[in-house]
């Protein structure tokens, strides 16, 4: 282990996971890519959702948009800023613990959660007014603060039932220490009905909560609404709430959270939510659904990992690579060279990409518009073919910054996690030097076992477990969903070897319109991180039809290239449900009608 | 009491002639049987049988075979997926007017899930007289991932939750940063899920290198801390625990909170079910810290082969704060 033996404290890694909430200002500001120019509403007054994958970057932008952030980034003072932002992390184990499964149907289950909610919120607002540590050399603005906090905060609290005679103004002499003293209070009122759902949990009776209750509209909202106008905080300007990982919040907390959308606010305090698509409902405590535009705005910022925006996720990830490097001191390496290809394989490609240049030339072969298509169109088909002839196909190294941005399947935490490995390998095979490059069999091993772990070892193995209904239909599920992806991972290989004119292919779509059960398969594929889901043009040209792509995480196991993304395959719903059954039913057809069974199916332009 | 390690043949010799109450745990793993079976020459008065309801078919296979063994036992639904429900029933089947006043419980800790085991642990404290003694039995595994090679080996894939577990949600405060302690075992990604999921500011990575189980294994824990740490390096801080001394684990855990007692402290069991309870104790101890649980998509099916070895100990020390339950 790389690291300190004495204090138990492993040295920097580069690519090592750090929450961004834990980032100082100046570290996230230079790490940060600012490339999310297209979603204004993260920044302007509104409420919106932020739809994205775990590890999209979600938790990033939130960061930048924090006070901190936003003066170093801006160069501006507080007072300047165009909003305030409170980062409001929800973690699965924070506000939703198990307990509270007891109050579930019950009255008090809004209530209890929304008191959590509220006064969880207030905190963290305290606790970023703390953090920023606002020079008060004149002591008026902890004047300011405990007068807003004795004449409305505390008096608003007593109303609501908690019991209190604090005197911020007598028993505070700076503004920290009040700002400290009313983050205390809302954790004292957080943990006081924390303590009651715990002695529910064994308890077989529902006992009465004698806690004070508050609600975003008794409480949170005018806390805010008051705190706006504090003389250290930015002039005239909304605050943001933003809700980090909403979908960890239970039902009941996303009804809340969704009653809070529906009231409108949006002058005095934005919701700003980030989630996955499995945030757990739209609708609000009275059932009624919150709509796009009517009541916020929904910025998705999952990257569809099709042709056009490919090149801009591999840029966006040499970005992160390179302020990565530059950040912790590996400076005047470039992301290519820092994680450099094989250079044998390089030149046996070039030489398959000359001859295949030449081959167009001379009207040999299958044919392209442009030579340079030719080129890149069948120059490592051609040359994995060359391998799997010779039986070598396992020396193909999966390497080079491009291949492992390709692989990371357009979701920066797929990089970095492997590359985070790879570093650390790097290190304890030359303990003794500095790592200023990844050798390619190193990043080739990790990207490999992260694939064959992601095949789960061997599928047949498993054993998946039921989620409340009986157990032998589960089985069948995973059973149906591990055959479907080894069919479509080796058909796909096939098709990498054959003789078609489009041979690099990883995604299917429809031709037909598939039933709930093979869409079960595919949507419980993608739920697990097997493939992507986009849309097309149906071959019709008539609608759009659903698109699964395979993730390129899978693509050391099944020999495939990651880079390849031409062609999709139009398939019946019929071969792929036998895929499920079966998972060699695709190949037997491939190869008793050849792997253009499936091109000829294909659609005739790209997306 | 330090657990100590005997043959399985010798189980006897390590309990009393007569046993009150003994609780086990069928689930999708031939251990869980092991000691059931190899409760020959002791007499138990009154037996309870915790069994998956919502796991494998195997779990009923071996519910039975242990059954046929105690033919008057309580079977209990017990659920990986319903944590209130385990809750419930576990409450219901060793509730102190159905118990007769137990003076010697033995518990084969071996299969129950380490939720569940730690549920068992606070319904436990609750019920028991304080004169009352609790005889912990463990199987431990000849060979993890059966058949796989020693970089092939999986237990678990995929977490579907994230969970605090029932009756140790802790008393975190929203103003403060995380500190989570995980007890690494042989499941890198559930732990790297769990950890990802969690967000910590610190992070503890325990290594039980501590008189291990298995010591010929120590080589593949320690690659399942390195793949974690590699990953979070720079919140990493490494310590040591023992995975065959729950009281060891105990205090390992507990010197780590002390180091970070500004922070809202999270414990994550990942290893044996001795060190789980080593776990549960701090926690039983500290209202303040929560332990937490990923709950996996899917166990390997040859999870472990059992040992013919088990290791006992008296839990006397569940007993020294059992007043202070909540």
């Amino acid at each position: 282990m790389v690291g300190d033996e004495r204090t138990g404290i492993i040295n920097t890694n580069p690519f090592s996971v750090q929450t961004p909430e834990g980032l100082p200002a100046d570290q996230a500001t230079q790490l940060f890519v600012d490339d999310y120019n297209d979603f204004p509403a993260v920044q302007v007054p509104g409420h919106a959702f932020l739809l994205g994958p775990r590890g999209s970057g979600k938790s990033m932008i939130f960061r930048i948009c924090q006070p901190d952030c936003q003066q170093r980034k801006l160069n501006k003072n507080l007072r300047d800023l165009a909003f305030f932002a409170v980062y409001v992390p929800v973690k699965e184990t924070q506000i939703a613990v198990t307990e509270l499964g007891r109050l579930k149907q019950q009255y008090a289950d809004i209530l209890i959660n929304e008191h959590l909610m509220v006064t969880y919120v207030a905190s963290r607002f305290f606790e970023t007014l703390r953090k920023l540590q606002i020079n008060d050399t004149e002591g008026t603005f902890h004047k300011a603060l405990c007068l807003f906090a004795d004449s409305h905060f505390v008096r608003r609290l007593i109303r609501l039932g908690y019991k209190t005679d604090i005197n911020l103004s007598e028993e505070t002499t700076s503004l920290e220490e009040c700002i400290v003293k009313l983050s205390g209070i809302c954790d004292d009122l957080f943990t006081d009905a924390s303590t009651y759902f715990q002695k529910l949990a064994f308890s077989d009776e529902v006992t009465a909560y004698s806690g004070a209750l508050c609600s975003y509209v008794n409480f949170l909202l005018p806390l805010l609404k008051h705190a706006r106008s504090l003389p250290f905080m930015p002039i005239d300007a909304p605050i943001f709430l933003l809700i980090d990982d909403a979908d960890n919040l239970t039902e009941t907390q996303a009804m809340i959270v969704n009653t809070w959308v529906s009231a409108r606010t949006t002058s005095d305090v934005s919701l700003k939510i980030s989630t996955t698509l499995a945030y757990k409902t739209y609708r609000t405590v009275t059932n009624r659904t919150i709509d796009k535009p009517h009541d916020y705005s929904e910025v998705d910022i999952s990257p569809v990992y099709t042709s056009q925006v490919k090149t801009k996720y591999v840029d966006r990830v040499r970005k992160i690579v390179q302020r990565r490097l530059t950040v912790f001191g590996i400076a005047n390496v470039s992301p290519d060279e820092f994680f450099p290809t094989d250079s044998d394989q390089d030149a046996r490609i070039h030489a398959i990409r000359d001859r295949v240049g030449d081959d167009w030339e001379r009207g040999v072969g299958n044919r392209a518009y442009r030579k340079s298509d030719a080129q890149v169109r069948y120059t490592m088909p051609q040359y994995m073919k060359s391998l799997a002839d010779k039986g070598a196909s396992s020396t193909f190294r999966y390497c080079g910054f491009e291949q492992l941005a390709h692989i990371s399947s357009g979701l920066i935490r797929f990089f970095l996690e492997p590359a985070s490995q790879m570093y650390t390998r790097q290190q304890a095979a030359n303990p003794d030097l500095p790592v200023i490059y990844i050798s390619p069999e190193i990043q080739h091993t990790v990207v490999y076992e992260e694939s064959r772990s992601l095949m789960f070892a061997e599928f047949d193995k498993i054993r998946r477990e039921p989620r409340g209904i009986h157990e032998h239909s589960y089985q069948v599920r995973v059973k149906k969903l591990a055959n479907l992806v080894k069919a479509l991972g080796e058909t796909f290989r096939e098709k990498l070897l054959s003789d078609d004119s489009e041979r690099r292919v990883i995604s299917i779509a429809f031709s037909d319109e598939p039933d709930d059960e093979i869409l079960d398969v595919l949507d419980f594929g993608v739920e697990l991180g097997y493939f992507h889901m986009s849309a097309i043009g149906n071959k019709d040209g008539t609608g759009r039809t659903r698109m699964y792509i395979l993730t390129r995480r899978l693509a050391p196991f099944f020999n495939l290239d990651p880079t390849g993304f031409a062609g999709y395959l139009f398939v019946k719903s019929q071969d792929i449900r036998a895929a499920m059954y079966d998972s060699n039913a695709l190949k037997r057809k491939s190869r008793r009608r050849g792997t253009a069974y499936f091109e000829q199916q294909e659609l005739p332009f790209f997306l | 009491m330090k657990p100590t390690k005997h043959p399985l043949s010798d189980l006897h010799a390590n309990l009393p002639a007569e046993i009150d109450l003994f609780i086990c745990c069928a689930s999708f793993e031939q251990r869980c049987t092991k000691i059931a079976n190899s409760l020959t020459s002791v007499t138990v008065r009154r037996a309870v049988v915790a069994e998956y309801r919502d796991g494998s078919m195997a779990s009923a296979k071996h519910a039975e075979v242990i059954l046929k063994k105690f033919p008057g036992a309580k079977r209990v639904d017990i659920f990986s997926s319903a944590p209130l429900r385990t809750l419930d029933n576990l409450v219901n089947a060793l509730s102190p007017q159905d118990v007769e006043t137990p003076r010697h419980i033995a518990v084969d800790i071996s299969t129950f899930t380490r939720e569940a085991l730690l549920i068992l642990l606070r319904v436990l404290r609750r019920t028991l007289r304080p004169d009352d003694h609790i005889h912990c039995l463990y199987v431990g595994a000849k060979q993890y991932s059966i058949g796989d090679s020693e970089e092939k080996t999986w237990l678990t894939h995929g977490v579907r939750e994230v969970r605090s577990i029932l009756g140790y949600p802790g008393r975190l405060l929203p103003s403060r940063q995380t500190h989570l302690i995980v007890l690494v075992g042989y499941e890198d990604e559930r732990a790297n899920e769990l950890i990802s999921s969690i967000e910590p500011s610190v992070l503890s990575l325990g290594l039980g290198s501590i008189d291990p189980i298995r010591p010929e294994l120590a080589t593949t824990n320690r690659l399942f801390y390195q793949k974690i740490a590699s990953v979070f390096g720079q919140i990493v801080r490494r310590f040591e625990f023992s995975p065959s001394d729950h009281l060891v684990t105990r205090d390992a855990i507990g010197e780590q909170v002390q180091q970070h007692r500004s922070y809202n402290t999270i414990v994550a069991p990942m290893n044996t079910k001795i060190s789980t309870i080593g776990c549960g104790l701090v926690g039983l101890d500290n209202p303040d810290l929560q332990l937490c649980y990923a709950q996996p998509e899917i166990y390997n099916e040859r999870y472990a082969e059992p040992e013919d070895d088990y290791y006992s100990f008296e839990l006397s020390e569940l007993m020294i704060t059992m007043n202070d339950s909540v």
